[in-house]
């Protein structure tokens, strides 16, 4: 990640808490809770900050627990165009699961943004080693990408859609 | 309701109704405020009138004013027609037909004792603000009042001034989304089906008024099931090139319905079915 914001240590307990109860682990077996845990830490980020930036190593999985960020695409020169924005309860990023590791977008925060920050080498170590948490968490992340494109061929239909008078 | 219900009402012939104000809400949609020559004519949420342009032509357009005040009547039109682009041009004090109020209305009663969930994608916010204004007028009625309100970007909002005064009334939980926005937008971007799973109402006790494109309305219905809401409680309103309003032309046949007679509104198991069908 590229920015520079304050991290929590955290308590471990409260991180496995506060990590059981994000809808992404929603009946997640609490082992994999746990281990996911391990890769866990809290993050504060002020208004404007960015939570990802293209181009840069995807080094995490970021989970919403507060606040609003505008996932977005900056041309040269001109003004950044918002694809989407992601709320508390949204996971954020999926590139950290794919070589090349990168980020294909830029992730600013709307809001003072609260979220959970799961080391990505550290999620892909436990993936190779546990092939039951591997596909429990692969899976998600499958789910999570099938959602977004299918709110993308959504948001462009409706986009190229010229509804009645 | 049933389709028998429901009476036909208004006839073939329009009466003259005076323009009286003309909103511009967006580039290219107008609010037409019009007061009847004679006397006014009682209309129910969802209900359509078919509006005349002399010596052009007649359009199917929902009635988006207070049904309390049937002698201020609105009709919110986007130019996409030749009719719609002559209805945009109009100004206050040109005299248009309209006869109506034609339809099978939205299910306001069977909404009571409920939740009360309206999806509204673009000009489809003309057709269920009737609906919104008379649950808040009888909000004793309702439980949660939640609207989920989409447009192509912030420019293409309609009734932003509802849409403000509603989001400061605690009575109504407004939620609004777009699909594009650039820079001086601070609200959500996304479709407005993504804010279903996430907004509180009771999906086993509400009654979900759904109006925008098909594709638009096919996804939230998809979205609702998913989440628990009864098919039968979904409702949703369709307009397929109405001509005659009363049945009887065959130009807004869905399969074994008619749009006009026997819609405009309908629950979703009635009309699933007959959207998925390419031919039709």
């Amino acid at each position: 990640m590229t920015h520079r914001a304050s991290l929590t240590a955290g308590d471990p307990d409260t991180l496995r808490v506060t990590l059981a109860g994000h809808p992404f682990c929603a009946e997640l077996d609490v082992d994999h809770v746990h281990a996911m845990a391990n890769a866990a830490s809290e993050r504060q980020l002020p208004t404007g900050s960015f939570l990802l930036q293209r181009g840069q190593p995807a080094d995490a999985l970021a989970l919403l627990i507060e606040g609003d960020v505008s996932l977005e695409v900056t041309e040269p020169g001109g003004d950044p165009i918002v694809l989407e924005t992601l709320h508390g309860g949204d996971p954020v990023g999926w590139s950290w699961l794919f070589p090349p590791y990168r980020w294909l977008f830029d992730a600013r925060c709307l809001t003072p943004v609260h979220l959970l920050q799961l080391d990505a080498a550290h999620l892909r170590g436990l993936i190779d080693t546990d092939p039951v948490f591997g596909l429990a968490l692969t899976q998600r992340i499958g789910l999570l990408v099938v959602q977004r494109l299918q709110f993308t061929r959504a948001q462009l239909v409706e986009m190229t859609h010229h509804d009645r008078a | 309701m049933t389709v028998l219900d429901v009476p036909t009402q208004g006839t073939l012939t329009s009466r003259p109704y005076q323009i009286t104000t003309v909103r511009h809400q967006t580039h290219d949609i107008v609010t037409i405020d019009v007061a009847p020559q004679q006397h006014p004519i009682a209309f129910r949420p969802g209900q359509f009138d078919m509006v005349y342009v002399y010596g052009i032509g007649e359009a199917a357009i929902s009635i988006s004013s207070d049904p309390a005040t049937p002698g201020l009547l609105s009709h919110t039109i986007r130019a996409v027609g030749w009719v719609t682009r002559a209805l945009n041009d109009l100004q206050p004090g040109t005299t248009i037909g309209i006869r109506g109020p034609y339809g099978r209305p939205w299910p306001m009663e069977e909404a009571e004792g409920k939740d009360l969930v309206i999806i509204a994608g673009g000009i489809g916010l003309a057709p269920v603000r009737p609906a919104i204004v008379e649950a808040l007028r009888h909000r004793e009625r309702y439980g949660r009042i939640v609207l989920l309100k989409g447009a192509r970007s912030p420019r293409d909002l309609v009734f932003r001034d509802d849409l403000d005064r509603w989001h400061a009334d605690r009575g109504i939980d407004v939620h609004v989304t777009v699909d594009s926005a650039v820079r001086g937008w601070s609200g959500r971007v996304g479709v407005v089906t993504k804010l279903i799973p996430r907004v509180p109402f009771d999906p086993e006790n509400c009654v979900v008024l759904t109006c925008g494109p098909e594709v638009m309305m096919w996804f939230s219905a998809e979205a609702l099931l998913k989440r628990g809401v009864p098919a039968e409680r979904i409702y949703v309103t369709l307009e397929r090139n109405m001509k005659c309003g009363v049945g009887t032309c065959g130009h807004c046949q869905l399969g074994p319905v008619f749009l006009c007679r026997d819609g405009p509104v309908f629950s979703w198991p009635e009309v699933a079915g007959l959207l998925d069908v390419r031919e039709l």
